[in-house]
């Protein structure tokens, strides 16, 4: 009896007090971004994800903040329309495989291009190293580093090491994400 | 993007024009759904597009035509007639001509709504805000009347019918908290706060055009414009707030701002910038097969009632022969200036060209100094592009058309000082063997390029340009080039093909390497003047000693000034070296007599310079014998003789004091008579003028001019005795009287000058006896000059004494010599004087 009343009363919560908030997520291909979208809207890691044509949206709703995400395909092909969908957006979650050090490189350069287009002045960005499971990733620091993130200095920006598959830190980002819905931002500027 | 290269050569733009607009095909997917059916209706949101089929399906696409797998959209079963979409593109409403109208969250089941009227749904919109909950959840259907359906509190969907439509709702678009639509008869603005129509613009009667077969074409520019565009007129219209408020009137009021007709069937229209339009246009035409020409996109100026066309581009879509105006369509994203071009077989997107896309455009016409203007400009943005890319491609196309001159310009004003560029671009013009029109900008002050750069334009310069060669030469620093390579370089090519400029330059090259030795060689080689300034510059007076003839034969006046200028190069030594060409001994020495006579005398030059003078100068010999002590007269006489240099034998002889012999050789080898009085003159020696007669005797000639001028030296009875009888002298007469005058007038002249003498002597005897005769006062400041104490004084009895020297004595001071009384100071000097003598 109890259980139900609760569900109402969060029914009623959810109605009156739902923040939205709106995020694109982008990064190179096989970084991991679908299968983050799953893990935060699911819970549950899958393994086999096919490559995102054009773009997913989504919308997952976590402790009464709506998040709608864009989650943008990562082949080159794509990463010129990253602007168009991170136009506006509350924040940026930039995703990198943590544990592919080759493409660490072509990471980096993507992520500064984007984020010196005009349009995007002052977006947050959230830069997540994911697979943090595999032996040879890196860890925030080194990430911080090679990701050459200290020199971004007109906004806001964090970074993340996580593990959709182990769903590591997932918690953190979330709340680091809710943080930067529309209401709580204001609340906090 | 991956494309735009087959797009450019789909597309067509017209000639010289630039283009405002350039266009992008929609591919991947798209063109798979393209194949098998057609696009009925396209409606675009900022980050997606969405397409509904002749077959009634529905598809999200992406800006590049890939499809958004999402959630499975709701077919319709026959095509869609129209899409709409909420402001923040989450929900999306469709209708079709099989009576349903969905509308649907494209993230959530929850709030979809589905309507069945029944009848051909020619237009639906849905509130802008559906996505937010509450009293947003609505959407007005079009078909013969307008209709707007709510979603009630238990989820139900209420309908109510707005207005009754004339005709068809042909089209409908919901901006803010307005909704215009379109009917046979015109256009309405519909108020959906005060649910009332705030007028309609009636359409024109037209002959022969039935209003329903064309679509009116409706876009929002912003809240207040809305551009209409309806067979072939276009209206911009204004809806403001009344200033007014009146009851029973509606708070707005819509009003035409701007109305023009064009040639052309309406297909589309939106804004651009501004009062800029984009109109896509149908033609009234058909072309020679009875089928559609292509539909063109035109960017329009509007006017209050005209137009101004700024540029035409024809668009080459797909099938388009078959296509009617109402089977295109224009849909704009107002914010992003982006517009996508719908026909049934092809989707295009139109961006308006930016900053990167006209100097794109403007290279690709050869339009280059355009293209650097803007790239020059400031404030300008470009991504693609940059000042350096453009000029680069600008400077491969001057090379290219062989514009050399300006390319080396260009060169110039784009690298600046930039040294990496400078390396990596002038080899294109090392590969046109133009590196000399570079050579003037190459950076050699705070930037210096490799070494290698600057051989490689000298080694241009020795083969194509010598005179260029060594201009650079004198111009370049040797720390630019490895001048032991150039110089190794230029003697190969010396050896082939010898020149002036090149010798010259390999002097130079010599120099910078200090190899003054072989520089000298060199410009001796040359016979170049510069030698001297290196000589004096270097201070290069050891090397030259065994070069000084060679200076000499090159410039006599340099190599003297050298010569003397510093006593860097012994006399002895040049003396020595100049001993085989006694024409620069002669110069040489002559300079040095000129600067410094001693100098010679010391180092006993003057009897070479007696040789000297007396083989090139001979003007400057006598005055020479006459001035000098340090020759031999014996030599001298013996050179003289040689040369038969009778005036300066006579010198010599008169120095020797053979004056007889002298004179001898006035009369017999000069016959001067002249000449020879004026050396008897000289020597004063009354037996030369014995000689002087005695020789003159047997010559008339010579008597009468001895007759003439011999009175002022001696008597001249001595000549007229000596004249022998019947001596015929020509003028002796005029001679005589000379003679005479000449005579009485000395005897007058000493006459004179004795008068002249004892008057003096009158005159000053007089001055003195005055003088002596003037009184002069004694008082008592005067002293006895013997005892030295006052004349006048209270002690003093005796007389005091006074003399013409104006000693003052006292009378018993002086002892009485006599008679006599004198000064005894005068008289003692004077005496002492006389004791002395």
């Amino acid at each position: 009896m109890m259980t139900l009343i609760n569900r109402i009363l969060d029914w009623i919560k959810s109605k009156f007090w739902t923040e939205e908030m709106e995020l694109t997520l982008v990064g190179l291909q096989c970084s991991g971004k679908t299968t983050f979208v799953h893990v935060i809207a699911s819970g549950q890691f899958n393994q086999d994800m096919i490559p995102t044509v054009g773009f997913n949206m989504r919308k997952v709703t976590k402790n009464n903040v709506t998040i709608k995400i864009w989650d943008i395909g990562g082949q080159p092909r794509f990463r010129s329309m990253w602007e168009r969908y991170c136009r506006g957006v509350n924040a940026i979650v930039y995703m990198v495989d943590a544990a592919d050090t080759d493409k660490l490189e072509a990471s980096r350069n993507e992520l500064h291009n984007l984020i010196d287009k005009p349009q995007l002045a002052g977006i947050p960005v959230l830069v997540l190293g994911n697979k943090r499971d595999l032996p040879n990733a890196l860890d925030e620091v080194e990430l911080i580093d090679r990701m050459n993130l200290n020199a971004i200095q007109d906004r806001e920006i964090c970074c993340y090491s996580i593990s959709c598959k182990e769903q590591e830190n997932i918690d953190i980002t979330l709340q680091w994400l809710i943080s930067h819905s529309k209401s709580n931002r204001q609340s906090s500027t | 993007m991956t494309n735009q290269s087959d797009e450019k050569s789909d597309i067509e733009t017209v000639e010289e024009v630039e283009p405002k607009l350039k266009y992008v095909r929609l591919t991947n997917d798209v063109q798979t759904i393209l194949t098998k059916d057609g696009v009925s209706y396209l409606a675009a949101h900022p980050k997606f597009l969405c397409i509904g089929t002749n077959w009634g399906s529905i598809h999200l696409l992406d800006f590049e035509g890939n499809i958004v797998n999402n959630r499975q959209l709701r077919p319709h079963t026959v095509a869609v007639n129209q899409i709409s979409i909420d402001s923040r593109g989450e929900f999306i409403a469709t209708c079709s001509d099989d009576g349903n109208v969905f509308v649907y969250g494209l993230y959530t089941t929850e709030d979809s709504q589905e309507v069945s009227l029944g009848r051909c749904v020619k237009s639906v919109a849905i509130d802008p805000l559906y996505h937010k909950s509450g009293n947003y959840r609505r959407f007005i259907t079009g078909d013969d009347r307008l209709m707007l359906h709510e979603r009630t509190f238990l989820g139900r969907t209420k309908s109510v019918v707005l207005c009754d439509v004339e005709g068809v709702v042909h089209n409908m678009r919901w901006h803010n908290r307005f909704v215009a639509w379109a009917s046979n008869i015109g256009l309405r603005v519909y108020d959906i706060i005060s649910r009332c129509s705030l007028g309609l613009i009636k359409w024109d009667k037209r002959n022969n055009i039935i209003p329903s077969t064309y679509r009116c074409n409706l876009t929002w520019k912003d809240s207040g414009t809305l551009l209409v565009g309806w067979v072939d007129t276009v209206r911009i219209c204004g809806v403001k707030r009344r200033l007014q408020r009146l009851k029973d009137v509606p708070e707005y009021i819509v009003e035409p701002l701007s109305m023009f007709r064009i040639d052309y069937f309406i297909s589309g229209i939106g804004p651009l910038n501004h009062n800029q339009l984009v109109i896509l246009c149908y033609s009234k035409e058909k072309d020679e097969n009875e089928k559609a020409m292509r539909p063109q996109l035109y960017v329009v100026e509007a006017k209050e009632s005209k137009y101004v066309e700024l540029c035409t581009d024809n668009l080459s879509l797909r099938d388009f022969q078959d296509f009617g105006c109402n089977d295109y369509a224009l849909e704009s994203l107002v914010v992003e200036n982006l517009f996508v071009i719908v026909s049934p077989k092809d989707i295009v997107v139109a961006n308006p060209c930016d900053a990167d896309d006209r100097i794109e455009w403007l290279i690709e016409h050869n339009k280059y100094s355009e293209a650097m203007e803007i790239v020059n400009s400031k404030n300008i943005v470009l991504n693609r592009n940059s000042r350096i890319s453009v000029g680069k491609k600008f400077l491969d196309h001057l090379l290219f058309v062989e514009e050399y001159v300006e390319a080396g310009q260009l060169t110039a004003e784009l690298f600046g000082n930039d040294k990496k560029l400078w390396q990596e671009e002038i080899f294109k013009f090392a590969q046109v063997h133009q590196l000399r029109q570079v050579s003037a900008y190459i950076p050699r002050g705070e930037v210096t390029l490799d070494p290698h750069i600057y051989e490689m334009v000298l080694y241009e310069y020795l083969k194509l340009e010598p005179e260029g060669f060594l201009k650079i030469v004198k111009q370049w620093s040797p720390s630019l080039y490895n001048v032991s390579a150039v110089t190794n370089a230029l003697i190969e090519h010396l050896i082939v093909n010898s020149s002036s400029e090149l010798l010259e330059a390999l002097a130079i090259l010599y120099t910078h390497s200090g190899k003054f030795d072989k520089a000298l060689g060199a410009y001796l080689k040359l016979n170049h003047k510069g030698i001297f300034q290196l000589i004096t510059k270097q201070n290069l007076y050891p090397l030259i000693h065994n070069m000084i003839e060679d200076l000499m034969q090159l410039d006599c006046e340099q190599t003297i000034k050298i010569l003397l200028e510093k006593d860097t190069v012994p006399i002895d030594v040049a003396v020595a070296k100049l001993q085989d060409n006694r024409l620069y001994l002669y110069t040489y020495l002559d300079a040095l007599e000129k600067k410094d006579t001693r100098m010679l005398a010391r180092r006993n030059l003057h009897k070479d310079l007696v040789s000297l003078y007396a083989a090139f100068a001979r003007e400057k010999l006598l005055p020479l014998l006459k001035r000098s002590d340090n020759y031999s007269i014996a030599l001298a006489l013996e050179e003289c003789k040689r040369l038969e240099y009778y005036p300066e034998m006579v010198y010599l002889l008169g120095r020797m004091g053979n004056t007889k012999d002298a004179l001898n050789l006035v009369m017999s080898q000069l016959q001067d008579i002249e000449q020879a009085i004026e050396f008897c003159k000289d020597q004063n020696d009354a037996d030369l003028w014995h000689d002087l007669i005695g020789l003159s005797l047997d010559q008339p000639n010579f008597l009468k001019v001895l007759l003439r001028k011999i009175g002022t030296y001696v008597d001249p009875r001595i000549l007229i005795r000596r004249i022998g009888k019947r001596t015929q002298i020509p003028g002796l007469k005029d001679a005589l009287v000379k003679m005479m005058t000449d005579y009485n007038l000395q005897v007058s002249v000493e006459d004179g000058c004795a008068k002249i003498v004892v008057s003096d002597c009158f005159d000053l005897h007089e001055r003195l006896y005055n003088v002596r005769r003037k009184g002069c006062g004694v008082d008592d400041q005067h002293l006895c000059s013997a005892c030295q104490k006052c004349i006048v004084g209270q002690d003093t009895v005796g007389n005091a004494l006074i003399f013409c020297c104006q000693h003052v004595f006292h009378e018993e001071c002086i002892p009485a010599d006599g008679l006599e009384m004198t000064c005894i100071i005068c008289t003692d000097s004077r005496t002492k004087q006389a004791a002395f003598q």
